[in-house]
């Protein structure tokens, strides 16, 4: 059979993993795949089209890819899975009534080995050079804000070694596990990508709360530019403050530690949510004690947006502050505990007053040109 | 999928050798699937980077009861005149890869089979000492699925997915090609020799394979790739025969042209049945004990059916007499072969004679002469060759070689000694005459006739003279007082010159600044290196000089010498000693001096 992939062109850091697997799976059946990205000259008549999708706010892309490639090959079958596709299934099947839904994981094919080769194909991806792996699916916690409780359930398929996972030829590995410390092998492959010298992106961030004497130390020895963690909720302080210490002591340089800071959620059911109070207690502690911020604003999981979802605790301006605040002070919307800003967050006695950026000032003199 | 009463007797066996070989020998398993598939043409692929190798045909393919029979260990309908019939060449590669795909269909057929064997769950219940159906059963664990596909052709696509990375060096692209070239069935390559090779082989029916095998899109061939490594006269054939006038195999051989260890596609000789190698190079050369340089490379082509491999085909079963003599014969034929190597070691000296030329052209004359004495006597040499009828005619005429040899050599020889002549004398008479008159007397005299003029005696007298007159001492007391001046009670020693020459102080205050074991250490009587030997020749020409080698010295000296070198070494020899008589001159007496330390 002849099987196009297709990855709509939106946004996105990473290359798609899914289609990856896809291709593996076909091949082996001896089918012919092509992989594009977005609206592209195809050279094969496929029967099947394998149309994948990331994050609900990006349906645009996939709808284009959806009609345009249903337009050039209509006799052949369209299939669309991914994110988008599992979280609002409706939204795809009510318009395009011809399309074959694939919700969730594939069962077959989420086990292969992903053709990384297939990436060459593509401008955006042909310098790839780093295998993605899951090492486990699932997570231990239920989360309000989170999507994998509802899409992936329980921690789950742990896998013992990353190396198996892992392209011979890659020296790197971006780690996509929801919870990578909750897998009982996770020291084992700690050791594994040290013995191995693989240089590893907790990209999805680790779960401070088990972080503890032993796992610090193999993660110092590990070799990665970042580590990320999360810092959702005010009374996760003690934990946080254990855990940046523990790498600290163990060698890590604290202003690596990246703590995804969640805002502008409003849990519906039971009426909570946090405040911009919250946030800037959580910014002053993660600011002492060295580590470095990566806001991160809610989208609600059905959201056709990336922007339009204000938490009743939030106003629009307010939200508008941070985003501006990341642009100017922080690196790729990081905020680093650099002296001066770190004082600047520490020493605000209110939340508008940390965001506040300094005025431009109107009354600059022009330069006269002679 | 279920398994019931899987296999035979052959499983064993297989699972112990076969399966577990660990490189790149599984390969060889799937295109012997494919030649007895009778395909025409079987594709290789590396893909995925090299993690995924793909082996097609278009031949037969199977349907699903033939797929499901495959997969049963040990089992295969195909009789011992088919390549794979053991029934295990379907799991060839589980130890290298962690999964095999299998995609086959029918000629005629639309319905394409798929089936998976997830090598690492073999791997992992093998190690539990499972039953071989609990094996299969994890290890096969879907089923046979049914897919109605136009676009696959029909035969067999087998996908081997996911190297180990223990193995990854056996399945690179590069290293892979050669093994599959050292090992597949495939026709000679193209070249001076093909022909004649390919008659030899037909004559006993072994005929070039009637299927293409393309890797990577290229087709392959196998070697002698590069015909001009071998002397073309070389090529020896023939036929090996049990007593029982069986014929057992048909071989030939060639010589490496430069005498030279051949290496990587032409290295040695192989074993070769149904065109498919068994072991490899070494197998062969393992059956002989004596030296063997690897400067052939051949084929030995079993045609005996009841002389088998095994199933790993790295070797063959000894289950017959046959196999037993075959051996025998082939230790022996080696043995021959070598023998024609080391005859042709010193009886082909082509590559010698064209360095000796070039020396002669450069007018190397020294260089030349050393060479030429080398080929001379290798020529001259007797050695014997080989005995077994076939590689008799090689070896006359490396005979023949070396005769034409030995004229090209003597006529070089005459030639370079003319040349040489020619050269010394003219430019010993410009060296010559370069020379003060004083001085040319003296030299000529000697060169003409070292044996009745002695230079030195003659010479030196003046250097003793004008000490004497220095010292004032008589003879006797001047050759007390060398010995005292060298401080040596008996003989003659380098080292106790150099340690004990008081009087020839060069820095009394020198500390040496060395290596860490002696650094800081004082050394008062420390006399450079080159002085020391200046020293030793003095001691050498005053003391001992007179008593032997004035004369055999320096005829030893000088007896590899071109006359105008000695020209040069006799003149730096006068040189040496008027500046001697013009030191000792200059010198002041001992009392003069006062107390030394």
């Amino acid at each position: 059979m002849r099987i196009l992939l297709v990855e709509p062109d939106y946004y996105s850091m990473y290359p798609p993993l899914g289609l990856m697997k896809l291709a593996s799976f076909h091949r082996s059946y001896g089918d012919d795949i092509e992989y594009v990205r977005g609206i592209s000259q195809v050279k094969i008549e496929p029967s099947i089209i394998n149309i994948t999708s990331l994050f609900t706010y990006s349906w645009k892309q996939v709808h284009q890819s959806i009609e345009y490639y249903h337009n050039k090959f209509p006799g052949a079958e369209i299939r669309v899975g991914g994110i988008y596709a599992t979280l609002l299934p409706m939204n795809i099947k009510k318009q395009y009534p011809f399309v074959k839904l694939h919700l969730g994981l594939h069962p077959k094919a989420e086990s292969y080995l992903p053709a990384y080769d297939i990436l060459k194909r593509v401008d955006k991806w042909k310098d790839w050079d780093r295998s993605i792996v899951f090492t486990s699916r699932g997570c231990i916690r239920k989360c309000q804000f989170c999507v994998v409780p509802k899409v992936e359930g329980g921690m789950r398929d742990e896998k013992p070694s990353i190396l198996d996972l892992m392209h011979p030829n890659h020296k790197k590995v971006t780690i996509w596990d929801n919870n990578f410390l909750a897998s009982p092998y996770a020291k084992s492959m700690l050791r594994e990508l040290i013995d191995h010298g693989i240089e590893a992106d907790f990209n999805q961030g680790l779960d401070a709360r088990l972080m503890d004497e032993e796992t610090a130390g193999l993660l110092a020895d590990v070799k990665s530019k970042s580590i990320h963690m999360a810092y959702d909720w005010p009374w996760e302080g003690p934990y946080i403050k254990k855990a940046i210490d523990l790498l600290g002591d163990a060698g890590y340089k604290k202003k690596n530690l990246i703590f995804y800071m969640l805002y502008n959620f409003w849990d519906r059911d039971h009426k909570k949510g946090d405040t911009p109070d919250d946030f800037l207690l959580r910014l002053k502690n993660l600011m002492r004690w060295g580590a470095s911020v990566y806001p991160m604003r809610f989208i609600p999981l059905d959201s056709l947006t990336r922007t339009g979802y204000v938490s009743p605790l939030w106003t629009a301006e307010k939200l508008e502050m941070i985003a501006d605040a990341r642009r100017v002070l922080g690196f790729a919307g990081t905020w680093v505990p650099y002296r001066a800003l770190a004082d600047k967050f520490i020493f605000s006695e209110t939340f508008e007053q940390a965001m506040e950026l300094r005025p431009m000032k109107k009354d600059v003199p022009v330069p006269l040109v002679s | 999928m279920k398994f019931e009463n899987v296999g035979g007797a052959r499983i064993v066996e297989a699972l112990t050798a076969g399966i577990y070989d660990g490189n790149s020998n599984c390969i060889r398993e799937y295109v012997q699937n494919a030649v007895d598939s009778k395909s025409n043409l079987i594709e290789i692929e590396h893909s995925n980077e090299g993690q995924d190798i793909r082996i097609r045909d278009f031949g037969d393919g199977m349907d699903k009861k033939e797929l499901y029979n495959a997969l049963q260990f040990g089992y295969s309908k195909k009789s011992q005149t088919e390549i794979g019939w053991r029934g295990i060449g379907i799991y060839s590669a589980v130890p290298n890869f962690r999964r095999i795909h299998i995609n086959t269909k029918k000629k005629g057929s639309n319905t394409k089979y798929h089936v998976t064997i997830l090598c690492d769950e073999i791997r992992k219940v093998y190690l539990e000492n499972s039953s071989l159906e609990e094996i299969l059963e994890k290890g096969v664990s879907g089923e046979i699925e049914e897919i109605e596909d136009e676009a696959f052709k029909n035969g067999t696509e087998v996908i081997l997915n996911n190297v180990e990375i223990s193995q990854k060096k056996f399945f690179q692209e590069k290293e892979l090609k050669n093994e599959l070239i050292k090992v597949l069935p495939l026709p000679l390559a193209e070249g001076s020799l093909k022909s004649r090779i390919k008659a030899i082989l037909e004559q006993e029916k072994v005929f070039e394979p009637d299927f293409k095998i393309k890797y990577n899109g290229e087709e392959l061939n196998r070697p002698p790739i590069d015909y001009d490594l071998f002397d073309p006269e070389s090529l020896s054939y023939g036929t090996l025969s049990a007593n029982d006038k069986t014929k057992l195999c048909v071989f030939w051989a060639l010589t490496s042209k430069a005498n030279k260890e051949l290496t990587g596609l032409h290295r040695g000789i192989i074993f070769k049945k149904k065109n498919f190698t068994i072991g490899d190079s070494s197998t062969v050369r393992r059956l002989f004990d004596g030296s063997y340089s690897y400067w052939n490379y051949g084929e030995i082509h079993i045609l005996d059916p009841d002389i088998r491999e095994n199933s790993a085909r790295n070797n063959f079963e000894i289950n017959s007499g046959h196999a037993e003599k075959l051996f025998q014969m082939v230790r022996d034929l080696i043995e021959d072969i070598q023998r024609n190597n080391r005859k042709k070691s010193a009886k082909d000296k082509s590559k010698e004679i064209e360095k000796l030329k070039e020396a002669i052209s450069k007018s190397d004359f020294r260089s030349a002469e050393s060479k030429l004495k080398k080929i001379e006597s290798s020529l001259e040499r007797k050695v014997k060759g080989a005995e077994n009828q076939s590689l008799v005619p090689y070896s006359d005429k490396l005979e023949q070689k070396a005769e034409e040899q030995v004229k090209e050599v003597k006529s070089i020889s005459t030639k370079l000694s003319e040349k040489k002549q020619d050269k010394n004398e003219q430019s010993y008479r410009e060296a010559l005459n370069a020379l003060p008159l004083e001085k040319r007397k003296i030299i000529e005299k000697k060169i003409e006739d070292p044996a009745n003029y002695t230079i030195f005696t003659h010479l030196m007298q003046n250097v003793e003279r004008s000490l004497r007159k220095k010292t004032g001492s008589t003879e006797t007391e001047f050759y007390k007082l060398m010995e005292d001046i060298f401080q040596i009670e008996q003989g003659y020693n380098y080292e106790k010159v150099k340690s004990n020459a008081k009087l020839f102080l060069v820095d009394p205050n020198f500390i040496s600044t060395g290596d860490s074991k002696n650094m800081g250490k004082k050394y008062p009587y420390r006399i450079t290196g080159e002085f020391g030997h200046f020293l030793n020749e003095l001691y050498e020409l005053f003391v001992n000089g007179e008593k032997h080698h004035r004369k055999e010295l320096h005829e030893a000296f000088t007896q590899n010498m071109t006359k105008k070198e000695q020209v040069e070494f006799y003149d730096d020899i006068l040189h040496a000693i008027y500046l001697s008589e013009k030191i000792i001159a200059a010198s002041k007496k001992r009392s003069e001096i006062g107390s030394l330390p």
